[in-house]
């Protein structure tokens, strides 16, 4: 748990630390009030929030497009400062897709916005082809390449435009609510497209209103409530319903049917899909 | 998404993947003729070429391509009026009259020659947006050193343009659900609404946007990889020759006073 007052310890093994980050908007207060988040290098974390909770503003903060009132951000020890020459090389190392990829995508053309990242790397031609081929393979829009972005399907945009952020080769990569506003067969080929990137090495966080999603993809849950973070394992964070309540969550399906039918959940190995509790259920 | 049909045409013509050089040589090349021709016949010629070639070689909709010189063509016909119209005195080739006003045949030459040479440059021009997306003519013009900042702010005003469109759509519908446009006073008012919140979503999208490139190295420029064509010598060869052959006409009936 993440406490407001006390000494924090970012987790063992933590590549991207916020640490007692304060942050808010003129007319809405703060919004991050003394809040600690540790992502760990190869592992899901996954962010949990009601509308307007934080979670976009942490994101924000820990991708550097945010200057905390107070607090830190550091990626592999390196304290983020948010002068240009901090900030280029924070970007290199942790990259935040918005939420509508309409914010992300300038260029009419697919594979000349997925380029636009590397050329301000200032790679030369050669290695900028290079590594909008592999962001492409990776989100799997390779057929897409030479299509007019005004007519993609709102599903198809939102993978160029995390294309667009993975062609810089980030350690960490930062996704604000990925799933919103996709059908259940995008959600399917957004997630085989994480499982790429992670099978890369890139460590990813992901923001999000969906409980189910984060219950079966995520290692690590963090529950942004009231200003501060309550961070731990997907199982421990999802199956505090007090906790869930405090947040305005719901319970995932799988904690509230085995439940309901008085079984207790494995903290070791929970089951997650629904193979995975038909099997539990035998 | 929004669509315009002369956008779509480019996008997935087959001449899409053809250089922007290649085309650009035969559609400004006709152009050319046809702006500097005085031959009416030479712009008839201008006019047939361009527009055969992008119906049958380009194979551009012809709804799409009708669609996009009908526009224009109004202009140039409203304009062509008053030439083909003599006011006052004693034309001495009347083809009719009203009043102080006659219908010559030297006028409607006239006018004719300027409508058909102003259709002529018209449909060489349709012929390059019709099979060249927006993006390669702004890389084009980046080859040719125009200054990026133009570039860049024309790139963004096309792809604003269809997220843009997208809110008008959005709010309308939303509206004319709500009898937003029942009349004349409240479509007006729905109109001015409309104005409103869509140059607020615009502003904020454009604060958004440039968080989001700022995130990706934005320091001042948006460049981004220029498309690999392989530019077409046969293409090339041919399209010379046609301008060619016709800018000699062009000067061989200047020089013998063909009109």
């Amino acid at each position: 748990m993440t406490h407001r007052t006390g000494t924090w310890e970012p987790t063992v093994g933590a590549v991207l630390v916020g640490e007692g980050l304060h942050a808010g908007y003129p007319g809405r207060g703060d919004v991050l009030d003394c809040a600690h988040v540790s992502v760990t290098g190869r592992s899901r974390l996954a962010l949990l929030g009601e509308n307007g909770s934080g979670k976009t503003t942490l994101l924000r903060c820990l991708s550097g497009a945010h200057v905390p009132d107070a607090g830190s951000v550091a990626v592999d020890g390196i304290t983020l400062r948010h002068d240009n020459a901090g900030l280029r090389d924070h970007r290199q190392r942790v990259q935040l897709v918005l939420q509508d990829p309409d914010d992300q995508l300038f260029s009419a053309d697919v594979r000349a916005d997925v380029s636009f990242g590397p050329i301000n790397l200032g790679l030369d031609d050669h290695e900028v082809r290079a590594r909008v081929s592999e962001a492409l393979e990776l989100l799997d829009v390779v057929d897409l390449a030479d299509r007019p972005v005004h007519q993609l399907s709102y599903g198809q945009r939102k993978r160029v435009a995390i294309a667009g952020a993975v062609a810089m080769r980030p350690q960490v990569i930062l996704l604000d609510e990925p799933t919103a506003g996709l059908d259940p067969r995008a959600v399917t080929t957004l997630r085989a497209a994480l499982d790429n990137l992670e099978a890369r090495g890139t460590t990813v966080v992901v923001s999000t209103h969906d409980i189910d999603f984060a219950w079966e993809w995520a290692d690590e849950v963090g529950v942004v409530v009231d200003g501060i973070v309550h961070q731990g394992s997907t199982v421990k964070i999802m199956t505090d319903e007090g906790l869930l309540r405090r947040a305005h969550l719901g319970v995932p399906w799988p904690v509230k049917l085995l439940r309901s039918l008085g079984h207790e959940i494995d903290v070791v190995d929970p089951p997650r899909t629904v193979a995975d509790v038909a099997r539990f259920l035998g | 998404m929004a669509r315009f049909a002369l956008d779509e045409a480019a996008w997935s013509g087959p001449w899409r993947l053809r250089s922007t050089g290649e085309k650009a040589l035969l559609s400004l090349g006709l152009l050319t003729v046809a702006a500097t021709s005085r031959s009416l016949w030479v712009s008839l010629v201008v006019l047939a070429v361009a527009v055969s070639t992008a119906l049958f070689a380009a194979r551009v909709p012809k709804r799409t391509y009708a669609l996009a010189v009908v526009g224009p063509m109004t202009f140039v016909a409203v304009g062509a009026i008053p030439i083909a119209l003599t006011f006052g005195g004693q034309p001495t080739d009347v083809l009719a009259s009203l009043g102080p006003v006659s219908l010559t045949s030297t006028g409607l030459y006239a006018a004719a020659a300027v409508a058909v040479r102003s259709a002529a440059a018209m449909a060489a021009m349709t012929l390059l947006a019709a099979t060249t997306p927006m993006v390669d003519l702004l890389a084009g013009l980046r080859r040719l050193r125009v200054p990026e900042v133009l570039v860049d702010i024309a790139g963004l005003v096309y792809r604003m343009l269809f997220t843009l469109m997208d809110s008008v759509l959005a709010v309308r519908e939303a509206q004319a659900a709500r009898l937003g446009f029942v009349d004349g006073r409240t479509a007006r008012r729905s109109m001015g609404l409309m104005a409103g919140s869509v140059l607020g979503r615009a502003w904020q999208r454009s604060r958004r946007l440039e968080e989001g490139l700022r995130g990706r190295g934005y320091a001042g420029s948006l460049r981004t990889l220029p498309r690999e064509t392989v530019v077409s010598v046969p293409f090339m060869a041919v399209s010379g020759l046609i301008v060619t052959a016709l800018a000699a006409t062009s000067i061989l009936f200047a020089l013998r006073g063909v009109a």
